[in-house]
């Protein structure tokens, strides 16, 4: 398991560093989709089978068509020369340095902790995550769930009205 | 089948649940309602959508008021109903009410589709309701997302107009920014409790406090966690009451939204905004995991003097009474610092005074905007005063308001906040904002003496309406839909300054249902 860790870590750091380092977007866009899988990779040795299968598809599925099919109906095919500010860098780098020591304090004052409730990893592996997730979305959490149907109802009616040019 | 869940979802525990959100739940309809009306060409095309509209959120405030007194729960503690969110519940729903009476004269100015813009306005008020009322994190979090789409749709409505596009550009990156950092916290206090019920994180926190005996290094390696989820959630709602290292998207969106949007986001928005905060400081924030109110006090005191010195530099309307409503955010903060049971229901007073003002000095924005008499800039008010006896008078008197003078509501509110930022011993803070508001009074009253005293130059104004624009203003008649707005912004003005007792009772009321929990 630890070895798939390190596997995964790495294909994800590094396909991360390709997709801002390579001046054609289509093949940033791709190293993207890699990058994504590799996320769900960790999230089945997390026991999240569900979130991994629902990452590929939504993700790298359906928001990379989207981001290819707007690279395409762009036709950029080449970025070159991307101006670089010297205070965007300064900035870039802070913000590096802050993540970084974030992480740096999580796993050095963060203890480890068991998962506490009902759901142990042994229950979960019993009955299957969907199943777990399909009974609080329609139990716990139904008026969430309903709000954010709503929610996306009201989105396609804005963005209906942005993109309609006469009404 | 494996049946883990307890409880099963029965058909009473549903009864129960539905009374607790019967208030959105009217608003939603009434919003579909409208939507509904586009189908049919004829019916879209009149005044119909409005009235609708209106109607749909007296039906919610009579529920409101038929529920009143009741300490109800819902949906797995999804949701509160009590005396706390008939407060807030009815001063949404007023600020929705004044919205969309100044917005008919408005928007038929413009060649945009009505019955949308009502529906995507009453949806708003609908999220503003539930994030009132969400006493869950998930729930927070997707209803201030609700909240805020309906806010950019709004903020861009008026299609070919680039600033307002524009406008709702920098206001969707910002906030989907600010959302962000919000999820982010949210996980983080998730991941220190093991809790998503604000009340079940509250019992959780009180145990371990009253275990450890201790406010500082609590919850063994977790209190890491809980300050960094804690910190990043401010953020994301700092964002949303526009205070001060959080405000840059506030004047480009105030300034390029139609006018009566600007007036719901500067009242209705703010005000859930101040709401949940509210909530979730005293059930989360108070136990002292870092000094919370010291980081505070920091915002408030950047937010009054920023906003204060902005306004006084700016010279359209719009754009001044958005930097006053950061300044004004900043003084109603001073009240949650105070603290304590006469710090909370001072806030929830100045909160809804705070909406009568603003949205009062909105409709009269809207007036000289619709009848072309004055463009937005300041120095175009020179003179009007008496050319419009009375709604200059009522401007002057909003401004007087906002600017803390007494016999006002925003006098009252004032005295109530800063007083029990005194009784906890906050002299400092109340130092710095007596003198802000001393500031303050400098530019809210510019306008009234440009109203009154025209300069010698400025006189030559043309004061007519153009033929053929007379929107707001038919022969000398202001439509009756901004006229009663402003009547009832001066009424609850006018009431809560001169006969204080029976709001400080209602908001003492709603406090007293917040802390006992």
């Amino acid at each position: 398991m630890e070895a798939l860790f390190y596997i995964f870590a790495f294909i994800a750091i590094f396909s991360a560093l390709m997709v801002i380092s390579m001046k054609n977007p289509l093949t940033s866009a791709l190293y993207l989709v890699l990058c994504f899988f590799a996320l769900a990779g960790f999230y089945v040795l997390l026991d999240m089978q569900f979130l991994a299968v629902m990452q590929i598809l939504v993700y790298a599925g359906a928001i990379m068509v989207l981001v290819v099919l707007v690279i395409m109906l762009l036709n950029i095919s080449r970025l070159n020369a991307v101006k670089t500010d010297f205070h965007q860098k300064i900035i870039g780098i802070v913000i590096a340095v802050v993540l970084f020591a974030e992480i740096v304090i999580y796993t050095v004052g963060g203890k480890t902790k068991k998962p506490t409730g009902i759901f142990t990893h042994a229950v979960i592996n019993k009955i299957g995550n969907t199943q777990v997730i399909g009974q609080f979305l329609f139990t716990k959490y139904t008026l969430s769930f309903e709000i954010a149907s709503i929610l996306l109802f009201v989105a396609i009616i804005g963005a209906y009205l942005f993109a309609k040019k006469k009404l | 089948m494996h049946n883990i869940m307890p409880a099963i979802y029965g058909l009473n525990s549903l009864e129960k649940s539905m009374i607790s959100i019967i208030p959105e739940a009217v608003i939603i309809l009434f919003a579909f309602i409208v939507l509904f009306l586009t189908f049919f060409e004829k019916i879209a095309k009149g005044k119909n959508s409005y009235y609708l509209s209106l109607i749909g959120i007296a039906f919610s405030i009579l529920y409101v008021v038929m529920l009143s007194g009741k300490n109800l729960t819902g949906f797995y503690g999804s949701v509160v109903f009590n005396g706390y969110d008939v407060f807030l519940f009815i001063a949404i729903l007023l600020s929705g009410f004044l919205t969309v009476l100044v917005s008919k004269d408005y928007i038929e100015n413009f060649d945009v589709p009505y019955p949308e813009y009502y529906s995507i306005i009453l949806f708003g008020i609908s999220a503003m309701m539930f994030l009132v009322s969400s006493n869950n994190l998930i729930m927070v979090f997707i209803s201030l997302e609700f909240m805020s789409i309906c806010a950019y749709i709004l903020t861009g409505y008026i299609r070919g107009n680039t600033r307002s596009t524009e406008a709702a550009l920098k206001y969707l990156i910002l906030g989907t920014f600010a959302s962000a950092f919000l999820i982010f916290g949210s996980v983080f206090i998730y991941a220190a409790v093991g809790h998503l019920n604000l009340n079940s994180i509250h019992t959780y926190l009180e145990n371990i406090s009253y275990v450890k005996h201790g406010s500082a290094s609590i919850l063994n390696g977790m209190g890491e966690y809980l300050t960094i989820g804690l910190l990043l959630f401010t953020v994301g709602l700092a964002f949303k009451m526009s205070l001060f290292p959080f405000h840059a998207w506030t004047p480009d969106a105030y300034d390029g939204a139609p006018t009566p949007i600007t007036s719901f986001m500067a009242t209705g928005i703010k005000v859930a905004a101040f709401a949940i905060f509210l909530r979730i400081y005293l059930l989360i924030y108070n136990f002292n995991v870092i000094n919370f109110n010291d980081i505070l006090w920091i915002l408030a005191v950047l937010s009054m003097t920023f906003g204060n010195i902005a306004a006084i530099l700016s010279s359209n309307i719009k754009r001044l009474l958005a930097y006053s409503s950061i300044a004004q955010a900043g003084y109603i903060l001073v009240g949650i610092i105070g603290g304590g049971f006469y710090g909370y229901s001072g806030t929830l007073f100045y909160l809804f005074a705070y909406i009568f003002m603003t949205a009062g000095a909105f409709a009269v924005v809207i007036i000289f905007e619709n009848s072309d008499i004055v463009s937005l800039d300041v120095k175009k008010y020179s003179g009007v005063g008496y050319k419009y006896p009375f709604i200059s008078a009522a401007m002057a008197f909003f401004m007087l308001s906002l600017a803390g003078i007494p016999v006002t509501g925003g006098f009252m509110g004032k005295f109530y906040v800063f007083s029990a930022a005194v009784k906890s011993g906050y002299y400092w803070l109340v130092f710095i904002a007596l003198l802000n508001s001393a500031f303050a009074a400098y530019y809210y009253i510019k306008i009234i003496v440009k109203m009154y005293m025209p300069d010698k130059e400025d006189s030559s104004v043309s004061c007519i309406a153009a033929e053929g624009k007379n929107y707001g203003i038919v022969n000398g008649n202001i439509s009756e839909g901004i006229m009663l707005a402003i009547i009832i912004c001066l009424f609850f003005t006018l009431i809560m300054g001169v006969y204080p007792q029976l709001f400080i009772n209602f908001a003492n009321y709603s406090a007293a249902s917040l802390c006992k929990i």
